[in-house]
């Protein structure tokens, strides 16, 4: 399977996964987002919930054991680290064009 | 304050209709989406007044649900009405630093859609089946359409006339319904009302996920 078909990302899941390079729970997530986008992008909760329903779907993060058994933890799983990295070049690729043009 | 309210799809709109009296200084207190009923108080003139909003999404485990509650709490919002099978999950902001809202994309929004037109769809399924096999047995009576004056068994009602013939033909009706099997139909209106609401919620969703 071509990883790339994929990108690019949404700005949600290029945070979240990110953001789930450590693991952590929903909350978590959502403060490190935040933290990482110095406040611009700020997920609520029923888009959190669902955004990590659907990035556990596609296999790119994982559920692992935790102490909190309230509160489900996650993680990048190889695949969303794949993805991730390639969406980084892609960016890279795309910033290096704009440096070239000197915008 | 208790007053009712019916909501099969548009929870935008049951959501506006919970604004409105927050507007007016009303804090929803209770809600029971299965018999529509809302229950709202007064709030004195300075107290936090919270925002409600509403998700709907079933859960097949527990510990699934009690994580999702965790989440929203988290980030200050209490759950006020839920259940894990029902769907509707009814949550009010707990302090003035919760979000303001519990859905920060138009997308995640519509997906509540999305799964309410499943949740009508796993309904009406097992119908489907049932009205089949209640038309193979005849149950439905189409054939008795054809001829609808046999099904009358007073002796000489159709040379009666007026008042007469009014009464005994009334008084039969109903009779008649049931002997033909009309009861049948019943079923036919379930299934085309949720046939209705599965497709409403589904065109929602279609119209609801594209607003920016």
């Amino acid at each position: 399977m071509n990883l790339s078909e994929y990108l690019p990302l949404t700005e949600t899941t290029y945070y979240i996964l990110l953001a789930l390079l450590n693991p952590g729970h929903g909350y978590l997530i959502m403060q490190k987002v935040e933290e990482l986008s110095k406040g611009k992008v700020r997920i609520a909760a029923g888009t959190m919930y669902g955004a990590i329903e659907n990035l556990q779907k596609q296999g790119w993060i994982l559920s692992v054991p935790g102490e909190d058994t309230r509160r489900k933890v996650f993680q990048i799983s190889e695949t969303g680290r794949i993805v991730l990295g390639l969406e980084a070049q892609r960016l890279r690729g795309l910033v290096a064009l704009a440096d070239q043009y000197k915008l | 304050m208790i007053l009712y309210k019916q909501c099969v799809v548009n929870i935008q709109k049951l959501e506006n209709w919970i604004d409105e009296y927050r507007r007016q200084g009303y804090r929803l207190v209770k809600a029971n989406p299965n018999i529509g009923r809302y229950e709202f108080a007064k709030s004195k003139e300075g107290d936090f007044l919270p925002k409600v909003r509403i998700d709907f999404r079933t859960f097949d485990k527990k510990e699934a649900y009690q994580d999702y509650l965790s989440l929203f709490e988290d980030s200050g919002w209490r759950c006020l009405y839920g259940s894990r099978s029902n769907g509707f999950q009814y949550f009010e902001q707990m302090h003035e630093n919760a979000s303001d809202d519990i859905f920060s994309d138009s997308v995640s929004r519509a997906a509540r859609y999305k799964r309410l037109s499943t949740m009508w769809l796993t309904i009406l399924v097992p119908y489907i089946p049932i009205a089949v096999a209640l038309n193979a047995t005849g149950v439905f009576g189409w054939h008795n359409i054809s001829d609808p004056k046999t099904l009358y068994l007073t002796p000489g009602l159709w040379e009666m006339g007026g008042a007469h013939f009014w009464r005994a033909f009334l008084f039969e009706t109903p009779f008649v319904l049931l002997r033909a099997g009309f009861g049948g139909f019943f079923f036919l209106v379930i299934i085309v009302a949720f046939l209705y609401f599965l497709l409403k919620a589904a065109y929602m969703y279609k119209k609801e996920s594209k607003l920016r």
